[in-house]
């Protein structure tokens, strides 16, 4: 089946298997694989995306539900130029360690602030309620947002 | 052989047609949070897949005369943030916003939840609690009504036919109502300890409780009412005070259903902490009602 979409900006018109998972479409056949697989089951929020500005697990939709959809992932947001404050941000207070949820964390945390872009450490948390992690605690994760919102707020 | 067929109607018309076709291993696609990690998980590799969330009208929340329609493609987080269902079913909004996570309440829809009949389905105990029904449509375009409690069979079981899909849920809803939602046990890896529970009141003039409806889910491979419950509740004082009695009967209801499960020591325990925050929440929203109430 011919999927049209938008994904990190770029137009594509491919021919793909729509009943594959929009996980394994992103990262075989995109090659964008930044977007991990934890679980397989919508629990650990490794694979999330946004779609249409919605943080989503990529490891929950098929394929096919994309048609004229837009996706964005971490590959995205770099081209954008929108990566480098939040992964500064995420260094510094060390919210990375192994950097397997990093990802999803992060776009997370970035389709939250696309929609509020003065959340309270509540609001944060709920957005990355989703994502596992099992190194840093959270703690680290919830700063490294706080301090993007107040650099921007700023 | 499906040789992975993937059909997206936009409209009802189209759906009924596409359903002309389905058999065994076509699958109904929602937000695809259960779908697709069922066939995942089962291996199955020949399916093939109608996705319905592409008709426009399967997304709308709207109120006509008393009642509630939602449209079986509307998303937990929708029915989170709906102003309709924020004053007329506070229950279903709560359950809505305690569904898995932020990524999950973004796909997962109120019609899926009730085709999927998970035992511990949120929203399905509220939907029960509200005497909801759904209605259906086939492949013949013809469409019927049925209620929420007979098309679920519970584990993951309901009663469809092939060739039919739930398009809208619809429920009554009455002046100086008040409903609560609660649940313990957040993922999906630890359903032993998972209960959950609904209660509707409706309280007269004389903040006497007129009507309740109870019901209990993850007890049983559906929700229950609990009789036991509602019958102590009618004709008290709406106040705080119920709740030692209601605590006490909320435990003997889980003792009942599930008298000898090993998780029944837990879950005695665990109700009355539901319970608890329910008549909590129930005495908020009646605070806030008391002003149109005695005017
Ligand atoms: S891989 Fe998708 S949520 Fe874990
Ligand atoms: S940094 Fe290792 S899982 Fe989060």
């Amino acid at each position: 089946m011919i999927i049209r979409a938008l994904i990190n900006g770029e137009k594509i018109n491919k021919d793909v298997d729509p009943n594959k998972r929009l996980l394994d479409f992103l990262r075989e056949d995109m090659r964008l694989i930044s977007v991990k697989e934890g679980c397989g089951e919508g629990e650990c929020g490794a694979c999330t995306v946004i779609l249409d500005g919605k943080a989503v697990t990529s490891c929950t939709i098929f394929t096919g539900q994309i048609q004229g959809c837009e996706v964005v992932t971490l590959e995205g947001l770099d081209k954008s130029g929108e990566l480098d404050k939040i992964r500064d941000s995420f260094i510094k207070h060390g919210a990375i360690q192994c950097g397997f949820c990093t990802p999803g964390m992060i776009l997370s945390s970035k389709a939250l602030l696309d929609k509020n872009s003065n959340p309270t450490k509540e609001e944060i948390k709920r957005a990355i309620e989703g994502n596992l992690c099992r190194c840093t605690g959270y703690n680290k994760i919830v700063e490294a947002v706080e301090e993007i919102v107040d650099s921007e707020v700023k | 052989m499906h040789k992975n067929k993937f059909s997206a109607p936009q409209t009802l018309k189209e759906l009924s047609k596409a359903l002309k076709t389905k058999k065994e291993n076509c699958f109904i696609a929602a937000g695809g949070t259960d779908l697709a990690v069922k066939i995942n998980k089962n291996r199955i590799f020949d399916y093939s897949i109608i996705d319905i969330t592409k008709i426009q009208e399967l997304e709308k929340i709207e109120m006509i005369n008393n009642s509630i329609i939602i449209g079986a493609c509307t998303t937990m987080q929708s029915i989170e943030n709906s102003e309709i269902l924020k004053v007329y079913a506070p229950a279903l909004v709560k359950a809505a916003s305690k569904v898995g996570s932020t990524q999950i309440r973004n796909r997962a829809t109120i019609g899926g939840n009730i085709a999927n009949a998970s035992q511990s389905a949120d929203t399905l105990t509220v939907l029960m609690t509200y005497n909801a029904e759904v209605e259906i449509i086939n492949s013949q375009g013809k469409i019927v009504t049925n209620k929420v409690n007979d098309i679920v069979k519970g584990l993951e079981k309901n009663l469809l036919n092939q060739d039919e899909v739930i398009t809208k849920i619809k429920f009554k809803v009455e002046d100086n109502e008040l409903s609560s939602f609660s649940k313990v046990g957040a993922r999906k890896a630890v359903t032993i300890s998972k209960i959950n529970c609904c209660i509707k009141i409706k309280i007269n003039k004389s903040n006497l409780i007129e009507k309740a409806e109870v019901y209990f889910g993850a007890i049983g491979p559906k929700p229950i009412k609990s009789e036991i419950v509602e019958n102590v509740l009618v004709g008290k004082k709406f106040s705080k005070e119920v709740l030692s009695v209601l605590l006490d009967k909320s435990s003997l209801q889980v003792n009942e259903a599930i008298p000898t499960r090993a998780s029944r020591y837990y879950k005695r325990i665990a109700v009355k902490g539901l319970v608890d925050s329910i008549l909590n929440d129930l005495i908020e929203q009646e605070q806030s009602l008391e002003g149109d109430l005695y005017e």
